[in-house]
């Protein structure tokens, strides 16, 4: 218990002194937190449904607010109002904590995760394998859900979701490994701060390997989230809804929120550890204190931080959305075919030879401005190059534009 | 490998002889009316070795007709080939009111499973040896087959009021 | 227990063998294409067995027929296979013409072959767009259903329904085209070729679709022919049967239009993607053929002047089959003059593809299970009839 205690203040950044102060410690910090995971989740939501329809040729909510920014909120409460139904069979207790547990192992990586030098709400130094190891929480969750649900489909569900665990984790955690490697530290804000300066000095061009790093860490994200293509837990064309088929109201919201805060978590994490965390990649704006001055510089250098990584990891999530209504569903031998058998070789060998990399050019001074720069250049480059690879393969698009339109009141 | 219809109804009679009870062939579907208990044999001599390997439709009729001049039930065999689609004949029996027992083809041409259960939830036709021969279409429980012509539906199933105008 | 005891338990069940379950799919389930049930035996994810339960939609269409007369059954046809209710309409009232014996007007043989090449191609977009959503890729559904819309437009200019038809009657068909339809359908016909490309860039050669479909759910075409099974889930098969090929009606001998055959380009012969597959040619051959109706389309009668409203047909029975969207549809009628139908028969084809489902379902996934029923795109309307 007494290591607990001092677990609980290093997090919260000071001693209290009777159990009164420590519950009012954690709620002083509990309230923001829920606020902020809410708005991820309302904005991200509202997103989720903008992205997918302008995708899909349509228009996405328009009637609940500008835009239907609103639409969220308006289901929110509609949700809110719903029976709170338990099946006859389900077992009550399970049933009714996997909910909290999932949401809680989403709700307590916001604790780690940074949104400016100075504003987090604990610097753990060993921050990254905080996040690993309370993200993989959520499976007891969902296992919990299917099982006490008492339905087969639910079932299938939750044991799909710990089969993906089993094999996502490991590379998920050996990509984290790799850019420990390069850091140094686990602390995510070292790893940051290790990444200050022009945007080349971001891990993500720090060596030619870190590319292949970020994207198994992605892939392993997106199966972390359970987001298409690997949404086998919920697979609605196949298991109905998985899990949560039998959760309705305010329990299936608080699932629904976990996801998409799950979605923040790991593109935060993404953008801290390969992006250049809330450094914007231009040296005067992250130093901007020094040349306003004061606490107004203080302030503000906050701010844009904040923004900045905010910025960044929605952007993230974007992608993931993006790759979400365009990919088919994966099955799930074929989920663990690609986890253990490619990724996971992949990224030892990647590990390896970020190691040895370190080992090697680290010491050599200015060696990783040059190098950064090489990669960007090349990255830019292969950019441009994927998007005229992309307008050659597309027929389709070259035809449309030939194609006289349609007049006849189709 | 086409055949004409003479030269497939001459094979059946060669081969079964008095089992082919009538033969029709001016008809839109030329066909032979088969004794009932041989119409495996029939239908099995009619795929190995007259090429007819798909049985395009199966038929359950009530012949009964408003003067009541027969009360026949029946099967009618569509047969084809894939992909010669011009290879075409049809056999039909006829089985009385009472006891309308047939043999089934089901193993011959497995698609014949289905439509043999549809013809006996329909129609009443016993298949003799059909490996499933349940209710396909209608409930299980149900009461009488819905094509006879005789068939009155019922008043009430499972206390659902029917038959109100 | 003794050790003698447990010896025999292993040796009686296998040492890590699991237990089976029991998993009911449907009626209510989002993949099974409306009111379908399947008992799957499994073991984990793999299925060992499963059985097919249908008649949740039964209405006995060949009972209603009996009672009403030829005019008013055709409506019942609709409802038969609801996405393609022209393809229905016709072969109806192609079964009865043959015993009435009359040939239809020139006009009303192209407005036939027109719209039901057009339904073909709304049919197989609602196949196509409902099979990436099984897959798990919901935007090719969307863009399946935008231009299914324009279609559903161009045919309710023509009748007034989207769904339903009507359309097609004993003896001709139900109105006349004007030269407006005709022009919209011409550039949809141009319109609608790139789209082919666009489903193709999106869904079909996707690296996941392909790991998906190929290989899953194969079925060898002695399987395919001995189930009875027709339409694009045969010719997934690689076998080349199409009845407006082999044995033309309507007026599809004049026009020159290829029948796409599976041919295992992603894995083996006869695998989902096969199926899948065919649909997706078909829909540029029935783009081919209604352009060529276009172009050759006469003027005259839109209906046949003899053909009452009320037909007497002469006593005797004739089994007449189309090519519908999901395969040989054939309607075995038996008339005895009157001006009622004696006997109707509907060969309904999803009603013999998905009695094959047990056999192709078999050590499969329960993933797969999703891929395998919608490749044979079932429609429970004319299963159950």
């Amino acid at each position: 218990m007494e290591s607990y205690f001092t677990f609980v203040s290093s997090v919260l950044g000071f001693e209290p002194t009777s159990l009164l102060g420590f519950v009012g410690a954690i709620a002083v910090w509990a309230v923001p937190i829920t606020a902020f995971v809410s708005v991820v989740g309302l904005v991200s939501i509202w997103l989720e449904r903008k992205i997918s329809a302008h995708i899909q040729c349509r228009v996405g909510p328009m009637e609940v607010g500008p835009h239907g920014a609103l639409q969220t909120l308006a289901d929110g409460i509609k949700l809110l109002g719903k029976e709170d139904l338990v099946p006859a069979q389900a077992d009550r207790i399970l049933f009714g904590l996997a909910p909290m547990l999932v949401f809680a192992s989403t709700f307590v990586g916001f604790a780690v995760i940074p949104f400016s030098q100075k504003a987090v709400i604990a610097d753990l130094n060993l921050g990254i394998f905080f996040l690993a190891a309370v993200g993989s929480l959520e499976a007891i969750g969902v296992v919990m859900a299917g099982w006490s649900s008492n339905n087969k489909w639910s079932l299938f569900g939750a044991i799909r979701a710990a089969t993906q665990v089993v094999s996502y984790e490991i590379p998920l955690g050996l990509s984290l490994l790799a850019v420990v490697v390069v850091a140094g530290s686990m602390s995510l804000n070292d790893i940051t701060q290790a990444q200050s300066g022009w945007v080349w000095n971001w891990f993500l061009f720090r060596n030619p390997f870190m590319w292949a790093v970020f994207l198994i860490y992605f892939i392993a994200s997106l199966a972390e989230c359970k987001r298409a293509p690997f949404d086998l837990p919920e697979a609605e064309s196949e298991l109905v809804s998985g899990f949560h088929t039998e959760y309705s109201g305010m329990r299936f919201a608080i699932f629904f929120l976990a996801e998409y805060g799950a979605m923040y978590i790991v593109s935060a994490i993404a953008v801290v550890l390969f992006f250049g965390g809330w450094y914007t990649g231009i040296p005067f704006l992250d130093h901007i204190s020094g040349s306003i001055g004061g606490t107004t510089g203080v302030v503000v250098e906050n701010l844009i931080g904040a923004g900045t990584i905010i910025v960044k990891s929605f952007l993230l999530i974007c992608v993931q959305m993006w790759i979400r209504w365009t990919l088919p569903r994966i099955r799930l031998d074929q989920m663990m075919d690609l986890c253990l058998k490619y990724l996971l070789p992949f990224s030892l060998v990647l590990l390896v030879a970020v190691s040895l990399w370190q080992a090697f050019q680290g010491p050599i001074d200015g060696g990783n401005s040059v190098m950064g720069m090489i990669m960007l250049a090349a990255t830019v480059a292969s950019l441009i190059w994927m998007r005229r690879l992309a307008g050659r393969v597309s027929k389709a698009s070259a035809l449309r534009r030939e194609l006289p339109v349609v007049k006849t009141g189709l | 490998m086409s055949m004409t219809p003479e030269e497939i109804a001459n094979g059946l009679k060669e081969r079964f002889g008095e089992k082919i009870l009538e033969t029709v062939l001016d008809t839109h579907d030329p066909y032979c009316l088969v004794e009932p208990q041989a119409l495996a044999d029939v239908a099995l001599f009619c795929r190995d070795e007259l090429g007819f390997n798909y049985l395009r439709c199966l038929s359950g009729v009530d012949y009964m007709d408003k003067k009541k001049t027969t009360d026949d039930l029946g099967v009618v065999y569509h047969l084809g080939a894939i992909p010669d689609a011009s290879h075409l004949f049809c056999l039909k029996v006829r089985l009385s009111r009472e006891n309308p027992v047939v043999p089934t083809v089901a193993r011959i041409w497995p698609t014949a499973d289905w439509h043999e259960r549809e013809a006996w939830d329909l129609v009443g036709i016993v298949f003799e040896g059909h490996p499933n021969l349940t209710r396909i279409l209608c409930a299980e429980d149900w009461e009488g087959h819905a094509l006879r012509k005789d068939y009155t539906s019922p008043d009430t199933y499972h206390g659902i009021k029917n038959n109100v105008v | 227990m003794t050790d003698a005891a447990e010896i025999e338990r292993i040796k009686d069940h296998g040492d890590v063998r699991s237990e089976e379950m029991l998993l009911n799919m449907g009626p209510q389930h989002p993949s099974t294409h409306g009111v379908f049930r399947v008992v799957i035996r499994s073991d984990g994810e793999i299925i060992l067995d499963a059985e097919s339960h249908i008649g949740y939609l039964h209405r006995c269409f060949e009972k209603i027929c009996e009672s009403v007369n030829y005019t008013k059954a055709t409506p019942y046809t609709d409802r038969l296979d609801y996405l393609m209710a022209m393809g229905n309409n016709l072969g109806y009232a192609l079964a009865v013409e043959k015993l009435l014996g009359v040939e239809v007007p020139e006009r009303a043989q192209y407005i036939r072959v027109i719209v039901t090449e057009l339904s073909r191609i709304a049919s197989h977009l609602l196949a196509i767009g409902t099979y990436g959503m099984d897959i798990g890729a919901i935007t090719p559904f969307l863009y399946c259903f935008r231009d299914r819309e324009k279609i559903l437009y161009i045919l309710e200019t023509i009748c007034g329904q989207r769904l339903n038809y009507n359309y097609v009657r004993i003896g001709g068909v139900a109105y006349d085209v004007d030269d407006a339809m005709l022009k919209m359908t011409r550039e949809f016909c141009d319109y609608f070729l790139p789209r082919v490309m666009e489903y193709n860039d999106l869904l079909t050669y996707n690296g996941i679709f392909l790991e998906r479909t190929g290989n899953v759910g194969v079925l060898p075409a002695d399987l395919a022919i001995a189930y009875g099974c027709t339409g694009p889930v045969l010719r997934g098969s690689g076998v080349k049967r199409d009845l407006r090929k082999d044995a033309p009606y309507a007026v599809y001998d004049r026009f020159d239009f290829e029948i796409p055959v599976g041919s295992g380009e992603a894995g083996t012969v006869g695998d989902c993607f096969d199926r899948y597959m065919v649909r997706m040619r078909e829909m540029i051959e029935s783009t081919k053929i209604i352009q060529q109706a276009l172009d050759q389309i006469p003027e005259g009668d839109f209906k046949h002047p003899k053909v009452k409203l009320k037909p007497k047909v002469p006593a005797g029975d004739a089994y007449t089959a189309v090519e519908n969207a999901r395969g040989e549809l054939g309607f075995y009628l038996i008339a005895d003059g009157s001006d009622t139908a004696f006997r109707l028969k509907c060969r309904s084809p999803a009603f013999s593809n998905v009695s094959v489902l047990h056999e192709i379902s078999r050590g499969a996934m329960v993933a797969d299970m999703v891929a395998i029923i919608g490749s044979l795109d079932i429609v429970m309307g004319e299963i159950d009839r």
